[in-house]
């Protein structure tokens, strides 16, 4: 099926050109704390990773690990009570020294996001038509009338069936599926050189999952941008992602491509995701990890998952370990790893 | 690290014991739709249940599997009477779970049944009172059940200590738990009357995967202690072949196969199972990504396609799925299925034309 694909310049805001070799998105010693009543609450700790340009990153990680609270850092959405250090480095820019207003013009046109619940992104009482020629013309000069032929093609281009039907529906009379193309397709108004995806195929079934995959595969190779793809699992992570960073706690354990993850895994906390997960025709217990994830607010000093590692020594109480280089795509914050 | 398999697996000297008991449950032609109102003065049915059948035996578990809106949810609330079937019977110890005119209930009647069949909710969030404490929830359903206020403490205790939890949790209020701690709640409380029938509905499915698998090892070893009977609704086809002895697959509210676990993994004879099979992302996959297989959307359940349901996103469909409703026939030993291009007593596919294929797009 030949799509037009869309030319950057309906953008009125175009990202400055990237010098080869570098990485699209540098992000150094992220860190995102909230006040709470017993203190502040670290949810993003020191994340730091770079991201080229088409590449794909899975972050992993369980609820509460900061993988979400990453993703609004980046974009800017955290509430002015949150507290941000660090470096996001985006096409040459640091959004995080940004103005606000800077960072609005940035975001939904440099880079944007899709979010976790079809349901709830979009807006009940719009068509989907509607929705699409709003951002449209937020992000461009475009007359109505070729926002509508953008929306169109935009449809087009997330495979939904007979666009100009679905332009004119409202978002309760579309699947979950075609919903989420819908918000797809909001996100790439812009032609965006980094999406943010914060588990985009959590709330689909697994035949509609598998068909929401494959569109992101077929859009970054189409359109050659690059995306952060959060998810809870691994197997989602491994099939969608070039690299995948885990994270715990707020900081990131272990990243690496997918066969450094799933074939070298080094972190305790990682093998014990891979074994906790029920394989297809298992039928031997999965291993479960013991307890459950610690209190942000509360963070033991050493390293955060030694109260459930099966493995900890007494060392691990004590320090923090350093993210240690394994080879040059593989990383983990393990003293065990420091030493083989 | 103990292996679970289906051979070494503790429970099946208790299926053999079954030997002329009726079967813990029996579900026999089930049917429900719901009314809904298509405009102020068109009403439609939703059909959310056809034509259930399936049995559960003593000490084993059968899973339902499906997608959202096939029905597994619906046939778990049948199943125990929360709504009202439409046409069939559940037999529960060979007895009517619906009141019958020759068979009425009384109220004790009802509670004895009730009393046998518990639920696991999906939810640990919002299944647990906010306001209650952990003891109070666990021993709510004695109270109703007349225990005394010994009793009641006495197996509080026991409960706690079943589902790995500490006596001291008693005092604790459901925010002071997490997600795990909490489904260990709603599982002690299921159990407090010692059913002998536990539906779990999406039990595990809000965990997080380090934690689902503490919950699933839990309801195995206390299957194993308290040789209880599971009813493992998930759209998480791992899952439930891990947990079933059986599993039934569901599409728009109709059983399309049946079979034990690890053959419906090793065989899976349907398209719709073969494609949910194929649509669950895997890790050990040396191949990459395969194109997914399933097209085309979930037709509406207010207007069922005619014949076989799957047809419109079958690859397979003939001319006769439009015509014909496929029965679930025994495709080999203990291994039905419900589809035209299978013949009693083979798991062979029969020829297809491609002339009589139906394009699924």
């Amino acid at each position: 099926m030949a799509v037009h694909v869309p030319q950057r310049s309906t953008t009125t805001n175009v990202p400055p050109a990237l010098a080869p070799g570098e990485p699209l998105l540098k992000v150094r010693g992220l860190t995102t704390r909230f006040p709470t009543k017993s203190g502040w609450l670290t949810a993003v700790n020191q994340v730091s990773f770079d991201l080229a340009p088409g590449r794909v990153l899975g972050v992993l990680g369980e609820s509460g690990s900061g993988k979400s609270a990453m993703l609004r850092t980046i974009l800017g959405l955290q509430p002015p009570t949150a507290q941000i250090e660090g470096e996001v480095i985006l096409n040459g820019r640091d959004l995080v020294a940004m103005s606000p207003a800077e960072r609005s013009a940035i975001r939904g046109s440099w880079v944007s996001m899709v979010f976790q619940d079809p349901m709830t992104a979009l807006d009940p009482v719009f068509s989907v038509e509607q929705q699409l020629v709003e951002t449209i013309r937020r992000h461009s000069d475009l007359s109505k009338k070729d926002a509508v032929d953008r929306a169109m093609e935009l449809l087009t281009l997330v495979q939904i069936p007979s666009p100009e039907r679905r332009l004119k529906a409202y978002p309760f009379e579309l699947s979950g599926g075609m919903r989420q193309r819908v918000v797809i397709a909001l996100a790439l108004v812009s032609n965006p050189t980094l999406l943010l995806a914060d588990e985009p195929t959590t709330a689909l079934d697994v035949t509609v999952q598998a068909r929401v995959l494959d569109l992101f595969r077929d859009l970054k190779e189409r359109l050659g941008m690059a995306v952060i793809f959060v998810t809870h699992d691994l197997a989602v992570a491994a099939e969608i992602a070039d690299e995948i960073a885990v994270m715990y706690a707020g900081r990131i354990v272990e990243q690496g491509t997918v066969p450094d993850i799933v074939r070298s895994t080094a972190h305790p906390y990682t093998r014990g995701l891979l074994e906790a997960n029920v394989r297809p025709g298992q039928l031997t217990r999965p291993e479960a990890i013991p307890g459950a994830p610690p209190n942000l607010a509360k963070l033991p000093p050493g390293c955060s998952f030694a109260p459930r590692c099966s493995v900890a020594e007494d060392r691990c109480w004590e320090s923090l370990p350093d993210l240690v280089t394994l080879t040059n795509t593989h990383s983990a914050r393990c003293v065990r790893v420091a030493r083989g | 690290m103990t292996t679970l398999s289906v051979e070494t697996d503790p429970l099946v000297a208790v299926v053999d014991g079954d030997a002329g008991r009726p079967p813990l449950l029996e579900v026999r032609n089930v049917s429900k739709s719901f009314p809904v109102r298509l405009s102020p003065f068109k009403k439609g049915y939703v059909s959310a249940v056809d034509g259930l059948s399936f049995t559960v035996k003593h000490g084993t578990t059968v899973g339902i599997v499906g997608e959202s809106g096939c029905g597994k949810s619906t046939a778990a609330r049948l199943i125990l009477g929360l709504i009202d079937i439409d046409n069939g019977d559940v037999l529960f110890e060979g007895r009517n779970v619906k009141a019958q005119r020759e068979s009425p209930q009384t109220p004790d009647d009802r509670r004895e049944l009730r009393r046998n069949m518990q639920m696991v909710f999906q939810d640990p969030h919002s299944a647990l009172n906010p306001r209650a404490s952990i003891g109070e929830i666990i021993s709510f359903p004695m109270k109703v059940h007349g225990f005394s206020k010994e009793e009641q403490q006495e197996r509080t205790q026991w409960l706690l200590e079943q589902v790995g939890l500490h006596a001291n949790h008693a005092s604790y209020y459901p925010h002071q738990m997490s997600g795990g701690q909490r489904q260990r709640v709603n599982i002690a409380r299921a159990l407090a009357l010692s059913p002998r029938l536990v539906v779990c509905d999406e039990a595990v499915s809000a965990l997080d995967k380090s934690v689902q698998a503490q919950v699933l090892n839990l309801l195995k070893d206390l299957q194993a202690e308290l040789g209880l009977t599971y009813l493992f609704i998930s759209h998480d086809l791992n899952v439930v072949q891990y947990m079933s002895d059986e599993v039934l697959v569901m599409y728009l509210g109709q059983a399309v196969e049946m079979t034990d676990s690890a053959r419906l993994y090793a065989k899976p004879l349907h398209p719709y199972t073969q494609a949910l099979l194929a649509s669950t992302p895997r890790l050990d996959d040396a191949d990459g990504p395969v194109a997914p297989p399933l097209e085309g959307e979930l037709p509406s359940p207010l207007d069922p396609p005619s014949g076989c349901r799957f047809r419109t996103r079958c690859p397979y469909a003939m001319e006769v799925c439009a015509q014909e409703r496929p029965l679930l026939v025994e495709a080999a030993d203990g291994h039905r299925v419900a589809c035209h291009l299978y013949v009693e007593g083979s798991v062979e596919m029969r020829a297809t034309s491609p002339a009589l294929a139906v394009s699924a797009s």
